[in-house]
């Protein structure tokens, strides 16, 4: 009994220093997935450049080599591309919900940044291609804030999320390209003033009608195929 | 990023781990000792008796009288205490004890209240113990053996038994099974261990009757009299032990509404006694009690506040994805997959993972150390976990009450 009352009387501290290390312990693991997530977005936008690098060249080597087989191979890479350029977007910023509990974390906030810049390079390159090659793609372009200053923009996030697996299921003929405005990207910049951006979120089509405030899918898509009817969400 | 529900949940967590690791070194260094039979000598026969107030108890009066005939201990006196019963308790009492002179009925025509009719007991007694046993639970034979060696320490002021489930059919009486096998049996050891006991159970506890005559027996004004007194006890610098081996069993709510009523008492009441002896806490001469009180409570107002927290935010979660469909044409099915995303689990997912596991683990270690069988439990084990909601319903239902002075009857 002595011995076990003075095992008793020591019993906080060492549930205090067990509950210490537990809790160290969620910590760690906490900081072990938290890394495997970045390694995940690292990875996949190492992805993305060298997707984009071998566009460019395609689109460089294109006039010297045959046109059309550039055509066919650009036109594949981009099927490649859209199909997991917007997942991406979405895992950035789901990725950064779950890891973001005090602060904000850079590594999300730069990946976002870098990730916006090349989707207008990429946006770019995309009709580029259209004209030469002649290709269906039809972009969409996609502005939005933060959801405290834009309260729509989730939900229009959400509308073109369906829009984008729709298009999955067909052919991946439309490309929507999603830009957040609050990174201060010149570029996005430069597009908010060139289209006169106000409110959000707002929908840049390939024919230059902007669409501003919370649109559903039904009147999104009956756009898309006013532009172009031969597509497949059109059927 | 939900920056106030991230602080509550780390501080839930670190506080709920801290009590159930605390809780759980306690078993290991204790559990030699948890069933440790105490010995009565054979001179030491004191006197005992048992207290039975009884309300509207015609249903099951007669069950608990039957028990306490069995009841082998001899230097003893039975007091039933009508409180005023509208129903046939009075004629069943009085055909139950006939011929059995260990027996006596105070038939009272109006209703005192449980406390009031208990103190009646407390004074007319012949006992040098107490017993104090509700009108709807059964004891075992040799329950006054087991208990009364536990007062050979003369700082032992009462002693705890195991509340058991008496016949649980339900769901719910079979999760509550599991809730008073852990709560109100291996717990009460272990409080008892650590000198913190706070409740004395209704169904069975007995007291010295010195003791509960410098005290003042029950507290008539307080709706939870078992849980108030032991704060008392507590003040007296006398110990409330715990006999884990000792059993009674007793009749528990069938439906969630019943559930709804006696725990809407309890926890009442709860709060009542804490505002009442508030002045215990921290305090040295209240001892590990006047630590533990005030942390038990903290940690139950921070789990509900997080249990409100994450219901709101479920809920506006659900409504707002909801509400997204409404832009899709509620095309809810089209794209509908089940692939989970490990990397999707953040820190507070785990945190929230931790402590139902270790809601778990307590489970299933007190079935073991309690030395119980699971296939008693099978259905309750799955329902005990779903207890945790309903306290939080209840607690937060007794906080309203309580702040908004709304008084909380008896029955």
């Amino acid at each position: 009994m002595t011995k076990q009352k003075s095992v008793r009387n020591y019993l906080p501290v060492i549930a205090f220093a067990i509950t210490l290390f537990l809790f160290l312990s969620v910590i760690i693991i906490g900081n072990i997935l938290n890394n495997e997530r970045q390694d995940f977005v690292a990875e996949e936008m190492q992805k993305m450049y060298s997707d984009f690098n071998s566009m460019q060249t395609l689109s460089l080597i294109m006039g010297d080599y045959d046109d059309e087989m550039v055509c066919i191979a650009f036109e594949s890479k981009l099927q490649e591309l859209d199909s997991y350029i917007w997942t991406l977007a979405e895992k950035i910023d789901k990725y950064r919900i779950v890891t973001e509990e005090f602060q904000e974390d850079e590594f999300y906030l730069k990946q976002k940044k870098t990730f916006n810049e090349n989707e207008i390079f990429y946006y770019l390159m995309m009709r580029k291609m259209n004209r030469q090659c002649n290709m269906s793609k039809e972009p969409l372009l996609f502005f939005y804030q933060n959801s405290f200053d834009c309260k729509k923009c989730d939900d229009q996030s959400f509308v073109l999320t369906d829009i984008n697996e729709d298009d999955d299921d067909l052919e991946n003929e439309v490309a929507i390209f999603s830009l957040d405005v609050d990174l201060n990207i010149s570029a996005v910049d430069m597009m908010t003033k060139y289209y006169e951006l106000e409110e959000y979120p707002c929908l840049i089509f390939s024919d230059g009608t902007r669409m501003c405030g919370m649109m559903d899918k039904f009147i999104i898509e009956r756009k898309l195929c006013e532009i172009n009817p031969k597509l497949m969400i059109c059927e | 990023m939900n920056i106030w529900f991230n602080v509550l949940m780390y501080l839930v967590w670190f506080l709920a781990t801290f009590y159930s690791v605390y809780f759980f070194l306690t078993i290991a260094v204790y559990r030699k000792d948890l069933f440790e039979k105490r010995k009565l000598p054979r001179s030491f026969r004191p006197r005992v008796t048992f207290l039975i107030p009884a309300y509207n108890e015609a249903k099951s009066i007669a069950d608990s009288l039957k028990s306490m005939k069995k009841v082998t201990y001899k230097n003893i006196e039975f007091i039933v205490l009508n409180d005023g019963s509208k129903d046939d308790t009075s004629k069943i009492v009085r055909e139950n004890i006939k011929g059995d002179d260990r027996f006596s009925f105070i038939d009272n025509k109006e209703n005192k209240g449980k406390a009031g009719v208990l103190n009646q007991g407390i004074k007319i007694c012949t006992g040098d113990f107490v017993a104090c046993m509700d009108a709807d639970s059964v004891v075992e034979p040799n329950i006054v053996q087991k208990v009364i060696p536990y007062f050979l320490d003369e700082k032992t002021g009462a002693v705890t038994v195991s509340v058991e489930v008496k016949n649980p059919k339900s769901f719910l009486q079979k999760a509550m099974a599991v809730e008073f096998a852990i709560g109100l049996s291996l717990f009460l050891k272990i409080f008892s261990y650590l000198k913190c006991v706070f409740v004395t159970p209704g169904p069975f506890s007995m007291y010295r009757k010195s003791m509960l005559n410098e005290i003042g027996g029950y507290d008539e004004t307080n709706i939870t009299e078992d849980h108030e007194i032991a704060f008392r006890v507590n003040k007296s610098k006398y110990n409330i032990e715990n006999c884990i081996d000792a059993r009674v069993y007793t009749i528990l709510p069938r439906t969630f509404k019943q559930l709804y009523v006696q725990r809407r008492r309890w926890y009442s009441g709860a709060i009542q006694t804490f505002m009442k002896h508030r002045k215990m806490m921290f305090k040295k001469e209240s001892g590990f009690f006047g630590v533990y009180i005030p942390f038990h409570y903290t940690l139950i107002i921070l789990g509900l506040f997080t249990f409100l927290a994450s219901i709101y935010l479920s809920i506006s979660r659900f409504i707002r994805e909801i509400l997204y469909y409404q832009y899709t044409g509620f095309n809810f099915f089209d794209h509908f997959s089940l692939s989970l995303d490990p990397l999707m689990y953040g820190r507070v997912n785990l945190l929230g993972t931790s402590l139902v596991a270790a809601a778990m683990i307590l489970m299933i270690v007190g079935i073991i150390v309690t030395r119980r069988k699971f296939r008693n439990y099978n259905l309750g084990l799955i329902g005990f976990p779903l207890l945790f909601i309903l306290y939080q319903v209840y607690w937060g239902s007794a906080i309203w009450n309580a702040i908004n002075n709304k008084k909380v009857k008896w029955r």
